[in-house]
């Protein structure tokens, strides 16, 4: 991979909150920051779960509007 | 209740969007109608054991859903979806963002797009939500104020529940 576009990943990284680097002369140090990453695989979990749950809400109240759904 | 309808969860981090899938044993008319009507969102949107509340519906392109939803101990959550671009009974577009009681939509916090499709799949039904946030700082700032909120809590709550319920 050229320097730009590594330049490029690591920036969006950055912004994202997910690393954090530091330049000291021509050498950059990353940082992962694995409770950012954490955080995210998490709410993203919780955001999945919340779908599943709403969406089991709604299968109950379509099954009691819907008669000839009842049966399956 | 156990279910074979399909069921997909998609992120995609580099667009910042997630997108659902998901299959109703139900005609598209119903599944829109459910959508659509407040009487009828205030049954299903909120998952368990929260409770949704509707104060205000106006569906029509311009208008807007003001909801709330409240956990067992009386903890309240507002939010205002407002509607964008509808087309009966295929899709509907609209802005979700966190507001106040009385309906004013909390700026500091981006709000995401929701793009809503609805199918038909025999005597079935699929919608389809594709959930996008303006940009990952954004995403960033929903999340940061998901943890504060206590919100997650809840859900973690009902995370280990249905852990229970599985084992």
């Amino acid at each position: 991979m050229a320097l730009p576009s590594f330049m490029k990943h690591i920036r969006v990284l950055e912004a994202a909150g997910l690393i954090v680097s530091m330049k000291v002369g021509r050498v950059r140090t990353c940082t992962l920051r694995p409770d950012r990453l954490a955080a995210v695989e998490r709410w993203f979990g919780e955001q999945r779960l919340l779908w599943e749950k709403r969406y089991d809400n709604l299968d109950n109240l379509l099954a009691t509007m819907d008669g000839e759904n009842n049966d399956e | 209740m156990t279910n074979n309808l399909l069921f997909d969860f998609i992120v995609d981090k580099k667009n910042n969007t997630m997108t659902i899938k998901r299959e109703f044993a139900a005609k598209r008319k119903l599944v829109w109608d459910c959508y659509t009507k407040s009487e009828l969102l205030d049954q299903w949107f909120a998952p368990k054991p929260l409770k949704t509340r509707t104060k205000h519906m106006d569906f029509r392109e311009g208008g807007y859903w003001h909801y709330v939803m409240v956990t067992p101990d009386g903890e309240e959550y507002w939010g205002r979806t407002d509607y964008q671009t509808i087309t009966p009974i295929d899709n509907y577009t609209a802005l979700d963002g966190f507001s106040d009681e009385s309906g004013v939509i909390n700026s500091e916090l981006p709000r995401s797009k929701w793009d809503v499709t609805f199918t038909d799949a025999s005597e079935h039904s699929i919608v389809r939500t594709v959930v996008s946030f303006g940009s990952t700082e954004e995403l960033e700032k929903v999340i940061e104020m998901g943890m504060q909120a206590g919100m997650t809590s809840t859900l973690e709550r009902l995370d280990e529940l249905l852990q229970t319920l599985t084992k």
